[in-house]
Parts: structure tokens; sequence; C-alpha cells
């Protein structure tokens, strides 16, 4: 390998990167409602057994609680849904009317559902509830 | 040093960047969710630093090879039939190789960078790993030069395993004629492999040929019920280079450091990905099994094509 090679190659790169960039293809997928959000939280957790779900608002994120006290958190990755699984409530806050939940990795980051001011606090408490059993 | 045939994947990269463009061009106009520009950019940086690596490396690999060669069993030349034969058992030995790269952590380590994208498609083919040569992937072909096939001959026909997996990483062929399904390795094969839905886990190991699987029980067929979901298990979120190069060698180290005891360090190095001391974690045992006890395996509709049966192992 030389240079060259390496320097045309990079520019492809860069090239077919922007060209699917210019194309805009792979738009970030929307969490559509509670049971898409359980059915991405089955596939992503097998034998997950989901209960119910809270939303985001714009269904940028989900959070579903299963039985067994599993829980599976949902976010759009580029043009798919990556997801996490916690044994037990993840650490969470509320302000404004949003849920914050903390998926302790770095490059996972937290995840921020807009849930208004009432089902945030709903849920907060639940959470609250599975981290004391 | 002995004279070396023209290295194929050199030729073969002006092909690969055209044909990314034709097949993205395809899923801009038939299903956009198959392309995504950072996913796309990512793997592709990835294929560059590997060739990056594998020039750093190749010398090393090449001499260790030539200093085994001297030691050879049989004296094969380049005969013809050499050339037939070294393809199959290139390809075998990327079988084992493959295996042990999804059942043992340290190959796996290295080896997860190819199945990190959550896509499927050309690009995807080039994610390529950066620390094949830390992960010994090399030794697995190292025996054939201890038979007797001139190394020449072994670097080309691996070069030629790794082009021929370039175009089956692609969801835009749907199934090829049966009789090719039936012995080469093909798109419908290798999404199979490339899907994290509990039935394909750790299946469809094929480089080249398919035969492989089929004869040493990993082979599962696609299912039009069960769409291919592609990834890991516990997918990255993140489109960072380095963390996709590195994520798994750097949760392993922290493993190793953390927990007591040199059986629980040893089962963190060479256990398969996802074993715990613990048992808190899941590997790809204990997914099946539990999506075995929901039924998973009977939840074809009615009227669907039962899975072929594959043969025992
Ligand atoms: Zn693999
Ligand atoms: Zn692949």
């Amino acid at each position: 390998m030389d240079w060259l090679t390496l320097i045309g190659s990079l520019v492809a790169v860069f090239a077919l990167a922007g060209i699917a960039w210019w194309l805009g293809v792979g738009t970030p997928p929307a969490i559509g409602s509670e049971e898409a959000a359980r059915r991405h939280a089955a596939e992503a957790h097998s034998g997950f057994r989901p209960r119910e779900a809270a939303v985001d608002a714009d269904g940028r994120a989900a959070l579903v609680l299963g039985e067994d006290r599993e829980i599976v958190l949902l976010r759009p990755h580029g043009a798919r849904i990556a997801a996490r699984v916690f044994r037990g409530a993840p650490p969470c806050a509320v302000s404004d009317g949003e849920l914050k939940i903390a998926s302790g990795e770095r490059m996972f980051g937290d995840v921020t559902l807009r849930l208004g001011e009432a089902e945030a606090a709903r849920w907060a408490a639940r959470l609250g509830e599975l981290s004391d059993a | 040093m002995p004279e070396l045939l023209p290295d194929p994947v050199q030729y073969a990269v002006p092909a690969f960047v055209v044909l990314v463009l034709i097949e993205m061009l395809v899923a801009w106009r038939v299903d956009p969710t198959r392309y995504e520009p950072k996913d796309t950019l990512t793997s592709l940086l990835l294929g560059t630093g590997s060739t990056v690596a594998g020039a750093l490396t190749g010398s090393a690999v090449v001499a260790l090879s030539v200093w085994l060669y001297q030691f050879r069993l049989f004296d094969i030349g380049y005969v013809w039939w050499a050339w037939i034969l070294v393809f199959f058992l290139d390809d075998l030995a990327y079988y084992v190789f493959h295996r042990l790269a999804h059942r043992v952590r340290y190959f796996w380590a290295s080896h997860v960078i190819h199945h990190s994208s959550q896509h499927y498609n050309l690009s995807t083919a080039l994610r390529q790993t950066w620390t094949g040569f830390f992960s010994l992937s090399f030794a697995f072909t190292l025996p054939l030069a201890l038979l007797g096939f001139p190394v020449p001959m072994l670097l080309f026909a691996s070069g030629v395993n790794l082009i021929y997996q370039f175009w089956i990483h692609t969801e835009a062929i749907d199934r090829m004629p049966r009789w090719f399904e039936a012995f080469f390795n093909t798109p419908s094969h290798h999404r199979v492999h490339h899907a994290t839905n509990p039935r394909y886990l750790d299946k469809n190991y094929a480089g080249m040929l398919i035969i492989w699987d089929r004869m040493f029980g990993s082979f599962e067929a696609e299912r039009a019920d069960d769409r291919p979901r592609y990834g890991i298990i516990r997918n990255l979120g993140s489109f960072n280079l380095f963390w996709a190069a590195f994520h798994e060698w750097i949760g392993m180290a922290k493993d190793v450091a953390t927990v007591p005891g040199w059986k629980n360090k040893l089962g963190y190095i060479l256990a398969p990905p996802g074993w715990s001391h613990d048992g808190s974690r899941d590997t790809s045992d204990t997914i099946k099994e539990r999506w075995r006890e929901a039924g998973g395996e009977n939840s074809a509709p009615v009227g669907q094509e039962r899975p072929q049966a594959v043969p025992a192992e």
C-alpha cells in the first residue's frame, strides 16, 4: 500500500458517504406506538414479555417494562433502533415533562423521553418502585 | 521472500466502489433505509483502516508462512490440481477460523467489527477488522503452508475468498438459482449469518462454499417469516470509528481486570462472547434457549415452509 492508494481510497470513501447523505437515504425511524415499542423490545431481547411502554412524543425513544423486572430502552441509531436491556430500573430523572434515562454507558448515552408532566412523573415513580423492590 | 502473485484485492477495490454506488442508488429507489450516510462512512473507514493494518502486518505473516513452508510435508508446487485443492482447503480453513471467531471471545473481539453495523449492504462487506493480526487470524491458513502449498498460492486463494465475500453482502438479491444456493455462500445464506434473530445466531459461517455449514451442522436457511435483523446483540448505538474498532477489546480488558480468580479471567477471554462468571449476561446459547422455551421455533404461520433439516452435528 502506498500513499497514493490510501489517499485515493479516502477520497472514494468520503465521496460515497457524501452521495448517501445527498440522496437523503437512511432517515431515522420513529417508534410510532406502544405496540411498536413492545414489538421492538421483544425483538431486541429474546424471551422478553412486555407489559407496558412509555413512548416519546416524537417517537424518538421508548421504555418498555416487562415481566421479572426486565426493562428495555429503545432509541433510534441512524436508520435503525438500538436497545439496552436492564434487570431492575436504570437511574432516571424528571424535568419539564421529560424522563431522562441513564444507560450507564458513555458511548450509548442518556435517553430522553418527552412524556408530559403527569406521565413523566408516573413513570419515574414506577421506576422508583422497581429499584426499591 | 518468494515472488508474490498479484494481490487480487487491490484490483478489485475500484469495482467495489462502483458496486457500492450502484447498490446505493438502487436502495434510494427501492428501500432508502438500506443505507445510512454515517453508517456507510464508518464501514468504509473501517475498511480503509483494515487495509492499512494489513499492510503493516502483512510482511510478518508472509515471513512466518515462508519459514513454516521449509518444514513442509509435501512438495506440491504449482500443479493444476493444487490450484483447485487450495481453494477448497483455504475455504475450509476460513470456516474453522470464522466459527471460532464467533465462539471464542478473544477472536470475536476482532471479528465483531464486521458485524457491528445494523445495516446489510455492500459497504458492510468492507467493514473489516483492524486487529486481525493481534487475534491471530492468520494462524488458520498456516497448516496449509506446512502441508506444502506455496505461500504465494495461499495468499492468492485467501484474496479471492475475500473478494468473493463482497457481493453477498446485499439485500438487493433475493435468491440465486437452486444449485448455486446448494453449494455456494449467497446473499441469502450470509444475511442469516449477520442476523441477530435467535434462530439465526451462530449460523452459516461459510466463506465461499456453504457445504461446510451443511456438513458440520451450522446451516440455517433464511425464512420469509423471520426476516433478518442485522447487527450484534448489544448494538453499539454509536458511529464512532474507534469505538467500533476496539470496543470489545476494551470490554474484555475491563472484565479480566475486575473479576477475581484466574478461571474467571480466562473465561472472559476464551469462553463464548457474552459469557460471564455470574451468569448475568446473555450468550447466543442462552438467547436461543429462551427463544425455544417461548416456542419461537414453531412460530411459523400456518402454510409456511418448514426450515430445511440440517444434518446432526
Ligand atoms: Zn461472522
Ligand atoms: Zn459478512
